[in-house]
């Protein structure tokens, strides 16, 4: 079992090593983006990077929360400010800073297929990404 | 040989759905399933749900814009909830035409947005909660975010606050408890019954995951705030129904709707000892509200 306050610092840390994680989302607040008990792939992101509409992984004060950005917001010292809300919660959302971004999430995978999340460009990189993937583990296994 | 209708039974109100002819198989996911009842008796409201090519505009006069997946237009006599995802393109993947009285309608399900060859559930949230809460508020009951806690001696402690004011972590210190229940970490349903008022566990829970169909007496409604000590302050008059309402869910584009929640969160406040409190999250806040009698 791995201490709530760990697992934020873990998820930073196997990403920023250019690992891809994934790990069950709880929660009702995306539907039906993200469902409850759907794994969620993550990528790692700067939030410069961020765009209106991404889905992202941020450590508020109350926990781990997936949800869109509905507004980007610059603030007097140059910080980024992120609106974030679930797509079927009944909020007018929450104010996020840049320091609280953990990952972008770029697929969901559910009842064995694979839902991506990005638009255009971030399915073609997703699919180079899977096509890569797949190219590596055959190789490895003919070694 | 799958069901062709289930019964729904939250709040004491039942909502019976029908698969209409050739419609989509019908699966119920926990903890709604644990809301399923033998319908035996007349339900409160029916639905029947059909697949269909549902357009990518909404027609009629726009009622109001929830600003996330649902938007709701007056067509008629008709009240029409529309459902849309960015992941299944611009049309709706779910629509609900409604009666006014929330008595009766369809749920229409977008073919190209979901797999026809599995079962599933057609009252996908938020669809469930909006056309329940829209029905509570017909002179039934109100919704509110809130933990439900039945304390050892059988009565119902409510702890209110938005996301983040300490709902999960309070259930999650309480399910310790011995001869204690938990009804939800999250939404709890507040009705008028045999002269008292009475809260019930709905099926969409918290990060806690706890959704039970119990019920119980309400004895109390702590308004949370979590803090560096353990606070007890009462409440009363217009500022806790202030308090209530604002932790109530209820259609907010609808004047006889909104007339009927105030009113009964008035009553509500009026009944029910009402206090603010400020905790530590930590089995400390259990024992001063033991210490100070509230709870058993």
């Amino acid at each position: 079992m791995i201490a709530k306050q760990l697992f934020p610092d873990l998820l930073r840390e196997a990403l920023s090593l250019g690992r891809r994680v994934r790990f069950h989302a709880m929660g009702r607040s995306m539907n039906p983006t993200i469902v409850d008990g759907d794994a969620i792939r993550l990528a790692s992101v700067i939030p410069a990077a961020i765009e209106v509409g991404d889905v992202v992984l941020f450590q508020l004060p109350r926990g781990l929360v997936a949800h869109r950005v509905e507004r980007i917001e610059v603030r007097q010292d140059d910080a980024l400010e992120f609106l974030v809300k679930g797509d079927a919660a009944e909020s007018t959302g929450e104010w996020a800073t840049a320091h609280e971004v953990v990952a972008r999430v770029e697929a969901v995978e559910r009842d064995g297929q694979l839902i991506s999340l990005g638009g255009i460009g971030e399915r073609w990189r997703h699919s180079l990404w899977e096509l890569c993937a797949g190219i590596v583990q055959r190789v490895r296994r003919m070694r | 040989m799958e069901p062709e209708q289930f019964q729904l039974r939250i709040a004491g109100l039942t909502l019976q759905v029908n698969r209409q002819l050739d419609g989509p198989q019908f699966m119920l996911p926990m903890p709604t399933a644990r809301f399923e009842v033998e319908p035996t008796s007349p339900p409160d409201a029916v639905f029947d749900v059909a697949w269909a090519d549902l357009p990518c505009e909404a027609t009629g006069r726009p009622v109001f814009d929830s600003g996330g997946v649902w938007r709701l237009h007056e067509q008629g006599d008709e009240l029409v909830f529309s459902l849309r995802a960015s992941t299944f393109g611009e049309q709706p993947y779910q629509l609900s035409r409604c009666a006014p009285n929330f008595r009766h309608g369809t749920v229409l399900l977008h073919r190209g947005c979901h797999n026809a060859a599995q079962p599933l559930y057609p009252l996908a949230y938020p669809l469930d909660e909006l056309l329940m809460v829209h029905l509570f508020s017909r002179g039934y009951a109100v919704e509110v975010h809130a933990a439900g806690v039945v304390d050892a001696k059988g009565i119902g402690q409510l702890f209110l606050g938005a996301s983040g004011a300490g709902k999960s972590t309070t259930a999650k210190l309480w399910e310790k408890e011995p001869g204690v229940r938990l009804l939800s970490d999250d939404r709890i349903v507040l009705r008028e019954q045999e002269g008292a008022i009475w809260m019930h566990g709905t099926p969409w829970h918290g990060e806690a995951g706890l959704a039970s169909p119990d019920l119980a007496p309400l004895g109390n409604l702590f308004f949370l705030q979590q803090a560096r000590e353990n606070r007890l302050a009462p409440l009363g008059g217009a500022t806790a129904a202030a308090q209530l309402l604002a932790c109530a869910f209820f259609p907010f584009h609808e004047r006889s709707g909104i007339d009927f929640t105030i009113s009964l969160c008035q009553r509500i406040t009026r009944r029910v000892p009402c206090h603010e409190l400020s905790f530590v999250p930590d089995r400390s806040v259990i024992e001063r509200l033991r210490s100070e009698g509230v709870v058993a």
